[in-house]
């Protein structure tokens, strides 16, 4: 399917939400960049639309990339087969505050443990309304652990509940035996 | 005297007969759990070292730790070791267990350090995953370590 039609399609019912299109990486996919408010409505358009039918969030990745996160949505069709890639990026307001980011959980129900994964890891509270209020949930890090791990500022801990993080090889230490 | 005679003599006894009856509970966290299922299985048959495989840690002796531990299973780790009845030996299966491995604090966040920052460890095995000899040879170093013999050892200068 040609993607520049796609593209003006998209921009016909969302204007101003798909920026530019882009190569993929060094593959020959193209990815769509997209405004990040604009989210939950190209991917109702993009599940609903007749011809793509995107029913299926394969992947959903976060990365940080020069204190910019950016968000990729991979998606692809059970019934057209098509595939395609669209990404959005969001800065945080203050340098190591988490920040809230449009979910999709509601579109594709498979996004919500991709989405809780990358909100502990990332610091990114992805959301279906715009709260005022929110907080990061912790579930697969251990209770009473701070900060986000996959951060690039985020310095590693030099002990955790009693456990100190680190290993010391003293050879002085060790007992020689002759063999 | 004679009582001294009787009681090291039943010492000794009950010394060979805890190495050779090492019921064993395992922690699987990694892949060298695999390997411990290989060194259960029919070719290197553990069972003739008197190794039992166990589910209830108050039945178990040896504790089998194959496999890094995070730090959220840490202390479900620590736990169960104190479920273990005296007297209970740890056997260290691995490079992630005995000092973190490829997760090692430089490049990890989430992973111990070596088990023996949580639990008391009597045998350690590398290795990447280990062969089956090298648990074997773990273990039989644990049995002589019971008996209260010198274990071998080998030390790379």
């Amino acid at each position: 399917m040609d993607k520049n039609a796609l593209v003006s399609r998209l921009n016909k019912i969302i204007p101003g939400g798909v920026l530019e299109t882009r190569r993929f990486g060094r593959s020959e996919n193209t990815s769509i960049w997209i405004e990040a408010q604009a989210v939950q409505k190209i991917a109702m358009a993009l599940k609903m639309d007749t011809e793509m039918k995107l029913d299926w969030l394969e992947n959903l990745s976060v990365v940080e990339f020069e204190k910019v996160f950016i968000v990729t949505y991979f998606l692809r069709s059970l019934i057209t087969r098509h595939s395609l890639v669209i990404r959005a990026s969001a800065v945080p307001v203050s340098p190591g505050s988490e920040f809230l980011f449009p979910s999709v959980r509601n579109i594709w129900p498979m996004g919500l443990p991709m989405e809780e994964e990358a909100e502990e890891m990332f610091g990114i509270v992805f959301s279906l309304n715009n709260e005022t209020q929110f907080q990061v949930k912790v579930n697969r890090l251990p209770e009473n652990w701070k900060g986000f791990p996959l951060r690039k500022d985020y310095v590693f801990p030099s002990q955790f509940e009693d456990i100190t993080h680190s290993r010391s090889f003293n050879k002085s230490n060790q007992k020689k035996s002759s063999l | 005297m004679v009582e001294s005679f009787y009681l090291s003599t039943i010492g000794k006894v009950l010394k060979w007969a805890q190495s050779r009856s090492l019921w064993y509970i395992s922690t699987g966290t990694g892949c060298c759990a695999d390997e411990v299922l290989d060194a259960m299985g029919c070719r290197y048959d553990l069972e003739r070292f008197g190794c039992l495989p166990q589910v209830d840690p108050r039945q178990s002796d040896l504790l089998i730790v194959c496999g890094m531990v995070s730090y959220k299973a840490a202390p479900h780790l620590k736990r169960l070791y104190d479920e273990m009845l005296s007297p209970k030996y740890v056997l260290a299966v691995g490079a992630c267990a005995n000092c973190g491995g490829p997760f090692s604090p430089e490049f990890s966040y989430s992973v111990v350090p070596g088990v023996d920052q949580v639990i008391p460890v009597d045998v350690y095995v590398p290795g990447c995953p280990p062969r089956p000899e090298a648990i074997m040879n773990g273990l039989i170093a644990l049995q002589e370590k019971i008996c209260g013999q010198e274990c071998s050892r080998f030390e790379i200068e």
